[in-house]
Order: C-alpha cells, then structure tokens, then sequence
C-alpha cells in the first residue's frame, strides 16, 4: 500500500522505473509503532526533547515531494582538492591555506554554509593559477610529433574537460576553451595554451560547483539530467567526480535514473575503499571527532596528551571505523557495540591502561610505531563513545565535561535540539585546581538552579554515566581524592533508564529505535548536504524503516536514500 | 602526511609572478575621504574585566590607559555604557556574541552550529554604499582559523547572508600578496598581454557562471551573484592593482607561523599594520578584526599568564570582582588588547587627509563578544574611536542606562552617513520596530 501511494510521488516525472523496485530482494519491516520522526525542529522556543511520535502517514497521503530544491551546490574544500589532485595528477595541499569552511551538524558539505564570494574568491583564483603552472603539460597533454597542436589541445579540452566536470563538454564548451588555448598559444606556444585551459577550467563553476538543476518536468518539479544523477551519486559515496563506469552507464543506459539501477550502481560503489573512506568521514562527523589535532589539554595536568598521542587517536579512529565498515558489513550493532579497538603503545599505557584490574591483564603492548587489535573491558567499555579520542574531544582541556558527553549524545544519537542557554544565564563552570570535589559534584549545582536545571537536566544526567573516564578518556575510580560516580540516566528517550559507563550506554543506544532513526537523519543531512524540514518527513520515515533492522548496513542505508525517486528530482524556486 | 606540493611561498610566488599589471594602468578613484568615512570593527572574545575596564573619576582606567592616558586619543575616543546585546536564539553567548553583534538578527542553524542569520554591518555598509575600492570590505584577524573542529561557526564574525560567513584572513602574507602584486621583468607588451589572458579566463568563468545562474531560482542564485561580484572585483583588482604602489609597503618580517599562539603580538601589529595601509590607500573601506575566534583559549604566554583563559581565567572571573588572580588576567589582556589599538589609532592620526587626520575619517570601534567572562551580554565594552568624518564629536562616557545592540548597529550605520532608523530585526521595515540610534552619542 505504502508502495502504490509512492507511485503517486514519481508521477513528478512520470517515467521512473518500476516504483515497487522498492522493495524488491528487502525484507519490507512492518511498521514500527514506537518510531520517532527524528526530523528535528527548528523552532527554539520551548525545549522540545522528545521528538514527535511519528504516526505513519495514511497511506493514500503518502507524498514524498521533491524537498531538494534546484541548486549549485560548491565542492568542499576537501572534494574540491581531491579533484584537482586526480586531475592534475599530483598531491598539491592545494587547499591547505585556504580560509576553512565552516561545518554544520558535524559534516563539512552541507550547502549553504559553502560558497565563493569577495571573502575566498582569490583563493581559487589563485590556486588555479598555480595549479596551471604547476601542470606536467607533456603528460596531461601529449602532442607527438606529426599532430596537428590544436587537435592536440581539442582532444585534451575533450577528455580534461569531461574528467573535471564529470560530463562531456557541450560543443560550446569546447570551442570557447579552444578559443582560449589559441589565445594562449599565440602568446607563448602550446604549452602555455594549455595551461591557459587548466586555469580556465579550474576556476569554472562548473568545476567548483556541481549543478542540481535538470529539466523541469513540471512547474514546480524538475528531473535531473543523468550525468547530474550521476555526480550527485558519486560525491554522495565517495566525495568525488563519478568514475568512468558510472558516467558510461549514465550515458548509456535509458533506465540510469531508476531506484533499481541507481541501487546496483550504488551498492557497487559502496563496496569500493573509496566509499568506505568517505562513510568512514561522514562518520567522523556525525561522531564530533573529525581531527584530533584540534584536541588540546592542559599540558601540566595532562603530560601523556602529545602530539605523538593525538596522532595515534586519529589513526585509532581510523581503523575502528574500518574495521566496522569492512568487516563487521557495517552496521550500528558493530560501531555502538564492538567489543575491540586497536591500540599503539602511547594509546594502551594513556588511555587503556587503566581499564585491566586482576583478574583481567591488559594485553602486551605492540611495537613501537605498530597497532594491534585489544579486546575492552566488556563491563566497561564497548563501542564507538568508549574510545579514547571520541572522550578526549568531548571534554576542555583540565577535566570531563559531563555537559559536552552528554549534549553530544542527545543531539547526535537522538537527534534533540535543545534550547540555548537563557538569557542572564552565566558560566559557573568549574575551573581547574579546586580539587575540592569530583566534576559531578560541581556539575549538580545544575540541577539546584531552577533556570539551569530545565536543560541540564537533559545533559547532564547522560554525562555523569560517563565519569569514570577523565578529560583523555582513561578510566578512574577516583577523583581528587574522592569517589567517582558514574552513575548515569537516560530521560525523555525510547530508552529511558540508568546506566553505569560507556559500555552500559551502548547497550541502550542499540536498543532504540529513536536512535536507529535518527542515526538516518544524520546520513539524510550528509548526502542532501542540507537540513531535513517538515517535507522530508515521508521519505525519512520510509529510509527509517528500511534501517529499522539491525542487519542493515549503512551502506546499506546510503545506497537507499541514492535510491529514493527523489534523489534524481529538484524542486523548482517559484 | 603526504607530500604538499605547493605552500604558503608558493602561493606568494604565484600572486607575485602572475598578477602582472601594465604600469600605465591607474585607478580613477576618488581620495579617500571624499568618499565617506571608514569602518573598523575589532572583536575581542571572553568578556572583559568590568571593575577594571570603565574609567574613574581620573578619567581612565587600568585596561584603557593605553589609550586614555593620549591625549589626541582620548579626544577622539567615546565609551559606551550600558549596551546589552539582547540577541536570543541558538548557540551559547560566545555564539550569539559574534554572531548577531553586528547582523542584529536572530542567528540560524542548530544550536552547536549556529551562524550569523544575515548580513553583517560590513556587508550591509558595502551593498548600500557600493564603494568602488579594490576591496571594499576586508575581514581579517589573527589565529581566528585555529578553532576546534565543531566549533567551525566561530571563525567569523561577518556575514554575507543567512549562514554565508566571510572567512577570516589570518595570513598577513598572502594579505600582503594581495595589497600589494609584484610586477614582473616582462616588457610593457608581455605584461599587457598576460594581463589580457587573464581576463579572458575570468570572463570566461564569468560567463559559465551567467549561464548557471541563469538556470536556478533565485535564492540559489543568491549565491552565485556573490560569487559573480567577488569574480568582477577581482579582475577590476587586476586592471588597477597599480594603485597600491603609491603607498609606502610596511616592513614584513618573513617565516611567522600564522597558525601559532606564541605569535599572536606580531601577528597582531602586522596585521593591524596592514589594516592601517589599506585604508590610508584607498583599498578598503569596511574592515572587521577579530583576535582568534569567540570562546578562544589561548594562552597569552607573552603576558606571562599561560592558561587556557577561557576555562580558567574568563569563566572564574566571577562579575563581582572577587576572584583576583582571574581579574588580574583579564586586566592584563584587556590591556594588551589596548596598547594594540592606541597602537592602530595613533598610527591613523598621524596619516594627514585633505581634511584632518584618517582618524578623523574613520570609525575604529573595539567591542567584546560578551561584558565578562561568564557569559554574560549586558553592559559590553564599546569603545568607538575616530570622528567617522565629522559626524562624531563628542568624547569620554556615554552613561544613558540600558541601551541595545540594535540602538549600536543604527549609529554606526548613521555614523557611515547611513539613513538607518534602525538595525537587523529592529530596523524599523517592513513592519518591525525601529529601535532608534544609541542615546547621547551624537
């Protein structure tokens, strides 16, 4: 039923492939009762923490519009780099020194906080100048002896061309960029020809930006051209222009925009290291844990933090997250709940050390400069929130920070926006040297203050569970003299209830379906690169289904949402 | 790590070989005080120290005696009193202390990303009086890059748009690069026509970029004309880059890490050196500073105080005063902060105009993203310094009671020859309020 009323969603193009391909080889999930629309509200007023219980629409009022309007969405700074380098073939840092962009939820692709204006303009300009002149003209652009250099220089505008704005060049194209070659060559020869079209290219937006724009089909609804799909598809994936295979069928294939292929096509690409890399970032930042580098801690209190250590954090995160995505096929079950992590020496003795009292030992440390795979403390630690750099990040830089832990928690894992702290409101936060209680001590003042308490209340109890590790994530029984108390609660959740440690918090975040949900808002918001609103809500709630079982992947889940009819339509600004 | 290519050097090298300029190529602009009065906002973050900030019955102050103990300073400096940033929404305080300061708008996004919600007082002085300067409006700072990953909204305080932050330039390098492009050993003829090649790849993605535009609705294309606008004001750049060469270039030390805290002081006096010279050439109209990022934690080693002086300095200096080793501190960087700006402001007076001094034809304010160090947004700290070309003549404390961050933004718009009878959300359009100037200041 759900399905047929999808068809009336495709009716936007009328011609999309087989609606029912939905389901076809899935197990279609009934309908889960206790599912929250994890689609957040903007509004700030009152602190709205549990998020509406979603009645699934009825049926024959399933719409799912297209909510993604027509666009020009920039490169990242990062995609953007990538995409010079592969071009160009080399390893430039060309992005380094640029102005950084800013993030949103996390993620460092989401459109509207990227865009080119007075304030970077001549970053680009500039990188794409020394770019060009930085070129191996012979390599990109071999001319042999015999051949005419402007059919050189065509074939080059050709082939460099479609690699750059992962499409082919309108005739138009081509021979304004031959116009410029020959502008170029008529000054300084062929090479300079070239490096004028390298430049010209570069600082296109049809190379900083990937158009979302498409035919309208409609008034207010268009369809995107199939090598839009296309690039949407595999920045989507990997973070990069779509790879040979992918653009040929693009041009081939008539059916290239339907669910069915779309899913075979991304399911391939999932599969692909590329992919793992760029889900593993996409996790890093959903996780708040994009780049320990910017991780500091009081030196004095903290002498184990080095910059050695904060390397090796980094690269911790990088092989769990691995390890999750290639061999535990993954799912949330193995980065909420895996029982392993991999540790250098600086890591074991820093972070873990503490967690191995008789009768466990703590495993032999691996040579220096190696990373071995350690089993946790079960009764302690399990899962992505019990490594030590995700726990370093979410603490300052002298002690826990039972308000980071656990707004992290509610905002990220239950995706609960919570009102900013009111007007008048001070900082009363506990400096450093007053070792005249623990954190959690200091930090119930909270929960005596009337005006504080109301949001607190939402953070705080989840942070405490997580006191037994310190500001760099190691364990402790004490602190400053007196008991540590990591008893902690979860409220206002599927979940709800006490728990002791990260290891006793996994365990309920796995039992949540709101977690679940949310967890495919996240995504949603990663690969649209956008905010979800009210309008997402149909196709939210259908992907939510499909990731309500715990066997599902998240590449699973990100070859759906490419698979979603409105993946391929924009809606057209009035 | 892998191997980068090309580094900061080279991108000098690059604006140096390749922004060639033909010599007889000059700017037609106008002096720089027929134009209009100059703006310069400076934004310290962490609150200051409220016992030691405002002046006595001597007339200054333990943080302001930099500045105040200046005769000509003091002459051409007002303080006000009693402004309270009244912004409400997402974020904390360092949040809104930035970000809505000078947009006067609600901000946008979720709480721990949450940026200006429109235009900020630079961009808005930019589009409504549309200088014709090589860059009309330059947003700098030092170490505002250096910020915690999750904490990305914070780099800047200027805004184009709803979530359209204007990066913060923290190199005074490739400031440099820019202010002032090397001409090469090229002939006439060579230059003229590497400049000509130029131009034809920048009208060339000019052209590509009508035609996306063309193809999206409007608010996408909002985007895209900014873009369009940066692309033209470049390749105007390009053509009249010759006119920076009429000022005197400031001495810059070479191989400073941009990114290192230890730093910061020299960074500070060069890139306020460069701010100086900009304006004294006509470059810049409209320039926002900002001293590392809202909520930083530097260290201010060179002060000797080396903590992190948000969590350990800023949010224990409680507001009555009591904790002394923490006010203390804050006195001392509040004073560093000052020295740098009598620094900055002498330097203007003493840059003669047709009519008095660029003091005289500017406005350098210096205002705090919070009053102290606990969060708080009542009574700020604003010092506004310069006669805005005349409109402003008084000098000392402004003391009219409670007054709002809105009443703030619709003087300096005033001050900037701006008719404004108000700012952001209270700018009196469009059925909203009309929040009035600041009382007592003109």
């Amino acid at each position: 039923m759900l399905l047929a009323a999808l068809f009336g969603v495709v009716s936007c193009t009328g011609e999309i492939g087989d609606p029912l391909s939905l389901s076809k080889g899935r197990a279609s999930p009934p309908a889960g009762p206790g599912g929250a629309a994890a689609v957040s509200s903007r509004d700030l007023r009152p602190p709205r923490v549990t998020p509406p219980a979603l009645e699934p629409p009825p049926v024959d009022t399933v719409l799912c519009p297209s909510t993604t309007r027509q666009r020009a969405r920039r490169l990242s700074l990062r995609e953007y780099e990538g995409a010079v380098d592969e071009l160009l073939k080399m390893s430039s840092g060309l992005a380094s020194g640029f102005a950084s962009d800013p993030s949103v939820h996390g993620f460092d692709n989401q459109a509207e906080a990227l865009s080119i204006s007075s304030g970077n303009f001549e970053e680009f300009a500039m990188a794409a100048q020394l770019a060009a002149e930085a070129s191996n003209v012979s390599e990109l652009a071999t001319c042999v002896d015999g051949v005419a250099e402007h059919e050189c220089a065509a074939s080059f505008v050709a082939e460099f061309g479609r690699q750059a704005y992962g499409r082919p060049l309108t005739g138009i194209e081509q021979g304004e960029l031959l116009t410029l070659f020959a502008e170029g060559a008529d000054f300084e020869g062929y090479e300079r020809g070239i490096r004028t079209v390298i430049e010209a290219i570069l600082v296109s937006p049809y190379f900083l930006y990937r158009a979302e724009v498409g035919k309208a089909q409609k008034r207010s609804c268009s369809r995107l051209d199939a090598d839009e799909v296309a690039n949407a598809v595999a920045f989507a994936l990997t973070g990069r222009r779509p790879d040979d295979e992918l653009l040929a069928r693009a041009a081939s294939d008539p059916l290239f925009r339907s669910p069915d292929v779309l899913r075979e096509e991304a399911s391939r690409i999932v599969a692909t290291p590329e992919s793992r890399l760029h889900m593993a970032r996409f996790l890093r930042g959903w996780l708040g844990v994009p780049d320990m580098h910017a991780v500091n801690k009081i030196p004095a209190a903290f002498p184990s933090f080095t910059p050695g250590l904060k390397d090796d954090l980094d690269v911790e995160i990088d092989l769990f997250l691995d390890h999750v995505l290639r061999e535990e096929n993954g799912t949330l079950e193995a980065l909420l709940g895996s029982p392993i992590t991999f540790a250098s020496e600086p890591i074991l003795s820093a972070i873990y050390a503490n967690d191995y009292a008789p009768p466990l030992t703590p495993p032999d440390p691996p040579a220096p400069g190696a990373f071995i795979p350690i089993e946790f403390n079960p009764a302690l630690r399990k899962g992505v929130l019990s490594l030590g750099g995700w726990l370093a990040a979410h603490a300052p830089v002298h002690r826990s920070s039972p308000v980071d832990r656990g707004l992290a928690v509610r905002s990220r894992f239950f995706c609960q926006t919570l009102p900013p702290p009111p007007p008048g409101a001070v900082a009363t936060s506990p400096g450093p040297g007053d070792n005249n209680g623990t954190t959690r001590q200091k930090f119930e003042e909270h929960a005596k203050n009337a005006a504080c308490r109301s949001c607190h209340q939402l953070m705080d109890p989840i942070g405490f569970g997580f006191e037994m590790m310190d500001a760099l994530g190691s364990f402790r029984s004490t602190e400053a003299g007196f008991p540590v108390d990591s008893s902690g609660e979860l409220t206002n959740t599927d979940v709800d209830g006490p728990f002791h440690g990260p290891a006793e918090l996994a365990d309920r975040l796995l039992a949540s379906r709101q977690v679940r949900d949310c967890f495919v808002v996240q995504m949603f918001r990663y690969i649209e690169g956008r905010d979800e609103t009210e309008a997402d809500r149909c196709e939210i709630s259908v992907l939510q289904q499909f990731f309500s079982t715990p066997e599902t992947s998240i590449g699973d889940l990100a070859a759906e949402i490419i698979a979603q009819p409105r993946f391929s339509e924009r809606s057209v600004e009035p | 790590m892998r191997d980068r290519a090309f580094g900061r050097r080279d991108l000098l090298r690059a604006a140096g070989a390749t922004l060639l300029v033909p010599a007889f190529v000059r700017e037609a602009f106008a002096s720089p005080e027929s134009v209009g009065p100059r703006l310069v906002v400076i934004m310290q973050a962490l609150g200051t120290h409220q016992q030691t900030f405002w002046p006595d019955a001597s007339g200054t102050s333990p943080i302001l005696d930099p500045i105040l103990s200046n005769a000509a300073l003091r002459a051409k400096t007002v303080l006000v009193k009693g402004v309270t940033n009244e912004t409400t929404g997402p974020g904390n305080q360092h949040d809104r202390g930035f970000n809505s300061l000078w947009t006067g708008v609600t901000p946008v996004g979720p709480p721990e990303d949450c940026f200006g919600g429109g235009p900020s007082i630079d961009q808005q002085l930019k589009r409504r009086l549309n200088p014709q300067v090589r860059f009309p409006t330059l947003n700098c700072g030092v170490l505002a890059a250096e910020v915690a990953p999750k904490n990305g909204h914070r780099r800047s305080f200027s805004y184009i748009g709803p979530q359209q932050q204007m990066p913060t330039r923290v190199d005074p390098y490739r400031l440099y690069a820019m202010m002032f492009p090397v001409t090469g050993n090229d002939s006439p003829d060579a230059v003229a026509r590497r400049l000509a090649l130029r131009r034809s790849v920048l009208d060339h993605a000019a052209g590509d970029l009508a035609a996306l535009s063309g193809r999206i609705g409007p608010k996408e294309r909002q985007k895209l004309d900014a873009h369009a606008t940066a692309l033209r004001e470049y390749e105007t750049r390009l053509s009249a880059a010759q006119s920076g060469m009429t000022c005197a270039r400031p001495a810059l030390p070479t191989g400073i890490d941009v990114t290192r805290e230890d730093n910061v002081p020299v960074l500070t006096e060069l890139m306020l050196d460069l701010v100086a010279v900009a304006l004294q050439c006509n470059l810049t109209r409209f320039v926002t500073f900002q001293l590392g990022f809202c909520g930083n934690q530097w260290r201010y080693r060179w002060l000797g105080i080396d903590k992190d002086t948000h969590e350990e300095i800023a949010h224990v200096d409680w507001p009555d005063g009591s904790n002394d080793v923490a006010g203390k501190a804050v006195t001392a960087i509040g004073r560093w902060v000052a020295e740098n700006v009598a620094r900055f402001t002498r330097k203007l007076d003493s840059i003669p105009e047709a009519s008095g001094t660029a003091l005289d034809n500017s406005l350098v304010i210096w205002a705090n993203e919070n009053s102290n160090g606990v969060h708080d947004m009542s009574n700020l700290p604003i010092v506004l310094m310069g006669r805005a070309g005349g409109r402003l003549s008084r000098s000392g404390v402004v003391d009219e009671g409670y007054q709002s961050h809105y009443q703030l933004g619709t003087s300096v718009l005033n001050l900037m020859g701006v008719d404004a009878a108000g700012f952001g959300d209270k700018d009196g359009l469009e059925g909203r309020p009309a929040s009035g100037p600041l009382r007592g200041l003109i």
